[in-house]
């Protein structure tokens, strides 16, 4: 055997470098940024991204701060989808100082999902993820957690919610069929509309009653199809 | 933006589950091609667990439901293969089972009719499972005040491409920031109806 000397060129080298690099951000410290609350002028704006984060670089057993301020009333969605290996808790917390804060809600394991779902008044918060898997899985290289988080004033909320009564077509159908999917979908995508179509159960956190996850579930569409070995296709579904 | 629908297909027989796979306020499953056989479709949603307390005058009591839906056949088209076999209508045939009409035998066919698949070429069947094609409108995203979008989107090209995506601004959208990462593109902004390069 001999040794012998690289010969990969420094743009090689780079690019070989660009494909070890970890695609993924960093779990923020802070949603008062740009790219989360901070609005033109200081004002608060409304978020929503899903996104992976990188959490290889954080310490094992020690929980990751995600702070943020709101400036007005608003309500506040995370969800935090099972990851395969990594175990984490999401718990939000209200603070009042730097040594005192409050549990508002601790996220709940909802079919395979843990998300946090609030109505918050203006003040300081913080989400914390703590992590109870070994050290080991959460610092594999590039070890990312998906979240989805979505911030939006309360007042926003309202004026959403009737922007989306009136957006919605008048004939609107309250449910659609599968035949009717199949056939149409090829000129235009459908759409439902149904009011109060979704409720939300109020929890304390660590407090009884604990809800089963399974009541949770919710069925907007359950039909059968079959396919047959002469239609050679597959399917491609866009909500 | 404050709640998900997810999507999933079920194999009857072997009970496998194929999910969607969730974006900021979309969701999609793609399937190059079913194995032949019996299946279900389920859209789902969740009721929330929140702090939210009736007693204390809450401002949002329920959540209105506003879906979006398509359900596409779809074909893969392989190079050097026969278009026309891809591109062949799949037949739909709608079946009844009411008691009258099924009376515990097999149900009768009600209906019949023509679905147009979709046509993707095999190499890139990859790219579409896992990127978005580029919107040809934001309209529909931005219908709900600011528009606020991070994504990652394909290309179906190799050599040069244009594409044009249109949207038509609303009060208070008066100023437009876009930011492509990693690409060797470029952007024009286009005033829709006289063509003139605004920036």
């Amino acid at each position: 055997m001999s040794a012998r000397r690289s010969t990969s060129t420094p743009e090689l080298a780079q690019k070989q470098a660009d494909g070890l690099r970890c695609q993924a951000v960093d779990l923020p410290s802070s949603l008062n940024t740009h790219r989360y609350l901070l609005g033109l002028n200081g004002a608060q704006k409304d978020f929503h991204f899903r996104e992976s984060y990188r959490v290889d670089h954080l310490w094992h057993n020690q929980a990751h701060k995600v702070a943020f301020k709101l400036q007005e009333p608003s309500v506040i969605r995370i969800v935090a989808p099972v990851h395969r290996h990594l175990e984490f808790e999401l718990v939000l917390n209200q603070d009042f100082g730097p040594y005192s804060h409050k549990t508002v809600l601790t996220a709940k394991k909802e079919d395979y999902h843990s998300t946090i779902f609030a109505q918050l008044a203006a003040g300081e918060y913080h989400l914390k993820l703590a992590f109870v898997s070994d050290a080991a899985l959460l610092q594999l290289p590039c070890q990312t957690v998906q979240l989805e988080m979505a911030v939006m004033t309360v007042s926003n909320a309202k004026l959403r919610a009737e922007a989306m009564k009136a957006a919605a077509p008048q004939n609107a159908p309250e449910t659609l069929t599968l035949s009717r999917l199949f056939l149409s979908s090829p000129s235009g995508p459908l759409t439902l509309y149904k009011h109060a179509a979704l409720g939300w159960r109020h929890v304390e956190p660590g407090l009884p009653p604990y809800v089963d996850q399974r009541e949770l579930y919710v069925e907007i569409l359950r039909e059968g199809f079959e396919v047959s070995e002469e239609d050679d296709a597959g399917l491609d579904i866009e909500l | 933006m404050l709640s998900g629908v997810n999507v999933a297909i079920s194999n009857v027989a072997t009970g496998q589950v194929l999910e969607d796979e969730r974006r900021d306020s979309s969701g999609r499953l793609v399937v190059g091609r079913l194995v032949p056989g019996a299946y279900e479709l389920i859209v789902y949603t969740h009721e929330s667990l929140t702090n939210m307390d009736p007693e204390h005058g809450v401002a949002i009591h329920a959540f209105d439901l506003l879906l979006t839906m398509s359900v596409r056949l779809l074909r893969e088209e392989t190079l050097g293969g026969t278009s026309g076999s891809a591109r062949a209508a799949v037949p739909v045939e709608l079946l009844d089972y009411s008691q009258s009409a099924y009376g515990g035998g097999q149900p009768h066919v009600k209906e019949t009719d023509n679905a147009t698949p979709l046509v993707i070429p095999a190499e890139e069947l990859k790219c579409f499972k896992e990127y978005l094609p580029l919107p040809e409108s934001l309209d529909s995203r931005a219908q709900f005040g600011p528009l606020d979008l991070s994504e990652t989107f394909y290309v179906p090209t190799t050599s040069y491409y244009s594409h044009e995506i249109s949207f038509t601004a609303r009060p208070g959208q008066d100023a437009l920031r876009i930011f492509i990462a990693k690409a060797n593109s470029k952007v024009a902004l286009l005033e829709a109806s006289s063509r003139t390069l605004l920036a």
